[in-house]
């Protein structure tokens, strides 16, 4: 700004009539311009401010070049070695961040991306870095589609330096060694995937001069890749001061396949059970409840929290029957995961069993699901899908999470065996379709065709009861969940084929044709997305 | 021309229209879908007993349908034509029903009365000329006091805002400043109005350091239009169409329509869409490709209306354009529109020295204008400092403060690093980016971000 404008914006600010001053006179070219004296201030100084700004307008200097060095100069991105986002996939990302179609099919999208081994465009970059930086459970998916861009991007702006973790062994030491505690944690977890062991080394190291809250934060990390070398360090965390993170070291201890803890568990265990044989009667497993729990036991983590609707006694024998792999007992009874749960038939024990087996099938789950595994988890579930209300309540909610992993991967046909259990009228029972609603959400978008086609015959079997409800409250969520897990293909071309004499025709209560016109849109939202990937980028 | 999936989307006059409409793109919903060779149809279940009866003239796009909803198009509309994208074979070819034969014979008598009458308002006869130009002088002449002597109280209040410093009726409030812009309504200057009811609001929303600056430049740039006003017999006639448009008369349309055409291959480089008091205004920027003429093309839709005419950023078409008169044409109408295409370049980009010269140019033969088109390459954002670009010399060129930060860091997303080609407005200190070239494709800033 020019110094006859500065004192002119003066002016104005203060007034004329405060200024107590005449308009000092303006130099060339300005002075011939304005009007000759007798005019008033007031009007000079419109006259003065309008033909300044016109003039520094039209005679606009831009600021000289920064010289090279003092500048902070930009590196230009490397180019991008993923292929580009097909246009039509590209277009219904934009969809999908408008809010057009809801935003929880984002992370199917990006496993689409990813699988086809493209980036993302460059234009959605800084919406998708801001969307993982609210919602960390998208980063894992986010990191791997960023390319060189991403990264370059991510760089600039300090909340999107978690997209960098993964960058290189030297950014994570320096995060490891210097980070907030969540990207200290952030670091151990991605050092420990890539090298167990030296990541056990780095925490042993600081081990001792951690803070306690830090201490109970890192020692969960070890539950990637697990491994019996781990045992020795975690036995000494079972001594630790705080408690938090004992228990944490438990946890692990427990679901390590072959540790001293479940040894010891066992042991204590063994002598407490005795298969009873009767005349003329099933077999049944009976227990003598522990009479103590002593120190030992306690370290090992019995006892340390009350189990719902059973005694103290009972809740130690789940404790211990929670850190052995569930594997023994199939071995050790010698019959099938089935035949032990029915050895439970009139037993005053039943809920202290099914709990217990049935926190041991989560924990061990956690290190992957083996075969004699994947067969606990499937007899417990047609147990409790038998069972009546009261039996099934002693279910551990996270066991259906576990399940859900399973069924995800299902090698064991886990998921098929359960829909032919489904009794003819389960629409009506409202724990089946919360179950249903379960297993879809914990299989989001990965059902075979197979399996999907099964399913899709199961739920137009059971249309009629369906919409012969008088509300679609339980099968509304069911509906929404299935619609994200099936598969899109099959799924479509059996949408369509049923489009009529099915769903909307016969259900005249409009709540019912929201939940299926829904239904219908996310399935042919998804089969779209398959598509747009398979068109040539 | 048949659109694609976003731009039929761009149409919808809402986003509850939008998801509305996509969600009905499902055959499911739809009987008797058809098309012949100007038009498609089909029928939708809703809610009631009979079935909606849609259909959408595919020349314009027209939509018109049965439902009762007051948006246009309606979902219904939206849901055809995406269904049209989507399931291409459904529609088969074959004879219109007599509801859509209808409808269309119908606009097209309606588009030969139109041409008739404007046929006959172009040869009017001697006697009723001359007595409706005589009501329209008087008319002027009523109009014209009003606004002088708005414009006199105007120049009375700017005299003492000046006298008592903008420092001391800071504390008065927007009050003091929606007083004056009435004053203006009554004066028959709504431009004025809008004007002074902003620069309140810069002064107490905007939250920039020198508002107090913006401020002051814009009351006197109103200030010397309230001087051009008292002088206007002395400008030349071009001017004086510019000063009496930025006071409030409006050039009617069909007069513009009768003034010389342009004829080029018009490329859309951007389209903004803001509210302004109840009307929603588009704003499309064109470029002519041989020529090298800019043009601006404003659109009004009131309410839940759609916008009528279909103007694409990353098109082009052949067609014709007039413009409104002034000593610097800018603003235009498009008088025909034809064989709309993607654009493969965006045209000559120039320079920021460039950019100065003729914009001065511009000033020098209409100085009450504020922005100016400009269409920059070899620009790369700074990497630190979020409200600045630099031209390939490294010289810094500020953001306008309109221009969102997030989109920032878009145009940080889309470069790289690398130089980007930019089309934006110049105001003479800031540009405010409308649009980006890269990799051959046309980024709208306002529709191909998402804030």
């Amino acid at each position: 700004m020019s110094q006859d404008a500065r004192q002119l914006h003066q002016l104005f600010k203060i007034g004329s009539a405060r200024a107590g001053r005449a308009l000092a006179d303006p130099g060339e070219p300005l002075a011939s311009l304005l009007p000759p004296d007798g005019t008033a201030v007031e009007a000079q100084l419109w006259l003065g401010l309008g033909a300044l700004d016109l003039w520094e307008r039209s005679g606009f200097q831009p600021a000289a070049a920064p010289t090279p060095g003092t500048a902070q100069a930009i590196q230009a991105a490397p180019s991008d070695q993923h292929r580009p986002c097909p246009a039509r996939a590209e277009a219904l990302l934009a969809l999908l961040l408008r809010g057009v179609h809801p935003a929880s099919l984002l992370p199917e999208w990006l496993q689409l991306l990813q699988h086809h081994g493209a980036r993302l465009p460059a234009r959605f970059l800084p919406n998708l870095l801001d969307a993982a930086t609210r919602q960390p459970a998208l980063r894992a998916q986010i990191a791997p589609v960023l390319d060189e861009r991403g990264r370059w991007l991510a760089r600039l702006q300090p909340a999107w330096g978690w997209a960098l973790a993964h960058s290189s062994a030297g950014a994570r030491t320096l995060l490891w060694e210097t980070g907030s505690p969540g990207q200290r944690v952030a670091a151990l977890r991605d050092w420990r995937d890539a090298d167990p062991a030296a990541a056990r080394q780095a925490l042993i190291a600081v081990w001792k001069t951690e803070p306690p809250e830090q201490r109970a934060l890192l020692l969960p990390v070890l539950a990637v890749r697990l491994s019996l070398e781990d045992e020795p360090f975690l036995e000494t965390a079972l001594d630790d001061r705080r408690k938090e993170v004992r228990t944490a070291a438990q946890r692990l201890l427990a679901q390590l396949p072959g540790s001293r803890l479940g040894q010891r568990m066992l042991a204590r265990l063994a002598p407490l059970l005795q298969i009873e044989r009767r005349l003329f009667r099933a077999e049944r497993l009976n227990l003598t409840l522990p009479a103590a729990c002593d120190a030992p036991m306690q370290r090992d983590g019995v006892g340390a929290a009350p189990h719902p609707g059973l005694g103290e006694k009972a809740g130690w024998v789940v404790d211990l029957l929670a850190a052995i792999d569930p594997a023994v007992w199939a071995e050790r009874f010698g019959r099938a995961p089935l035949a032990c749960l029915a050895l439970l038939e009139d037993s005053d024990f039943a809920a202290v069993f099914v709990r217990g087996w049935a926190l041991a099938c989560v924990r061990h789950a956690a290190n992957g699901v083996s075969p004699q595994l994947a067969q606990w988890l499937r007899d417990l579930a047609l147990w409790w899908i038998d069972a009546d209300a009261k039996r099934r309540n002693t279910m551990p909610d996270s066991f259906f999470d576990a399940l859900g992993v399973a069924c995800r991967h299902d090698a064991q046909d886990i998921f098929g065996s359960l829909l032919d259990a489904l009794p003819a009228p389960w629409p009506l029972d409202a724990d089946l379709l919360l179950l249903l609603q379960r297993l879809a959400d914990a299989g989001s978008a990965a059902w075979s065709p197979a399996l999907s086609r099964r399913v899709l015959q199961r739920l137009v079997a059971a249309w009629p009861l369906l919409s012969g409800l008088p509300h679609p409250w339980y099968s509304r969520p069911m509906l929404a969940s299935l619609a994200l897990a099936l598969d899109p293909a099959a799924a479509y071309a059996f949408a369509n084929d049923h489009a009529s004499g099915h769903g909307p025709d016969n259900a005249s209560d409009t709540q019912w044709r929201d939940a299926f016109d829904q239904f219908f849109n996310t399935v042919r939202f998804r089969h779209e997305m398959t598509l747009s990937f398979q068109e040539q980028a | 021309m048949i659109l694609d999936a976003t731009q039929i989307l761009a149409l919808a006059p809402d986003a509850a229209s939008a998801k509305a409409g996509s969600q009905l793109a499902v055959p499911r919903n739809w009987s008797n879908v058809g098309r012949n060779e100007s038009a498609i149809w089909g029928e939708c279940q809703g809610s009631g007993k009979n079935p909606y009866r849609t259909q959408i003239d595919l020349a314009e796009p027209a939509f018109k349908c049965s439902c009762p909803s007051r948006k246009f198009p309606c979902k219904h509309g939206l849901g055809l034509y995406l269904l049209l994208d989507a399931e291409t074979a459904l529609f088969n070819m074959g004879e219109a029903p007599e509801w859509v034969r209808d409808w269309l014979q119908s606009r097209q008598a309606r588009q030969e009365k139109k041409a008739e009458k404007a046929a006959a308002a172009a040869e009017p006869s001697p006697e009723a000329a001359a007595v409706s130009a005589a009501q329209a002088r008087k008319r002027e002449e009523k109009r014209e006091e009003k606004v002088d002597a708005g414009l006199r109280e105007l120049q009375t209040w700017l005299h003492d805002l000046a006298r008592e410093g903008l420092s001391s009726v800071r504390s008065r409030g927007q009050g003091f400043w929606d007083a004056i812009a009435a004053r203006m309504v009554d004066a028959q200057a709504a431009p004025l109005a809008r004007r002074l009811r902003r620069a309140g609001s810069i002064l107490y929303q905007s939250g920039l350091r020198d508002a107090e600056v913006l401020v002051a430049n814009e009351l006197a740039a109103i200030y010397l239009l309230t001087r051009a006003w008292q002088r206007i017999g002395e400008l030349p006639l071009a001017l004086q169409a510019d000063v009496r448009s930025l006071l409030g008369w409006t050039v009617n349309q069909d007069e513009v329509l009768g003034q010389p055409t342009v004829a080029d291959r018009w490329r859309i480089l951007s389209q903004t869409v803001s509210d302004d008091e109840r009307v929603r205004v588009r704003t499309t920027w064109l470029r002519g490709a041989s020529s090298g003429h800019w043009a601006l093309v404003l659109h009004y839709a009131a309410g839940t209306q759609g916008f009528d005419q279909v103007l694409h950023p990353g098109t082009e078409f052949d067609g014709e354009l007039c413009y409104y008169p002034g000593a610097w044409p800018l603003r235009a109408l498009v008088r025909q529109q034809a064989d709309a295409r993607r654009i493969d370049a965006p045209g000559a980009a120039c320079g920021l020295d460039a950019l100065l010269d003729g914009y001065a140019d511009a000033l020098a033969a209409q100085p009450f204008l504020d922005r100016h088109p400009a269409l920059l390459d070899g620009l790369v954002p700074d990497s630190a400092d979020h409200t600045v670009l630099r031209d390939a010399q490294g010289r810094r060129i500020a953001l306008h403060p309109a221009f969102r930060p997030q989109h920032a860091f878009h145009l940080l997303a889309l470069g790289g690093g690398h130089p980007l080609t930019i089309f934006g407005e110049w105001d003479g200190r800031t540009l405010l980016p409308l649009s980006v070239w890269d990799a051959g494709r046309l980024y709208n800033i306002d529709t191909d971000f998402i804030a």
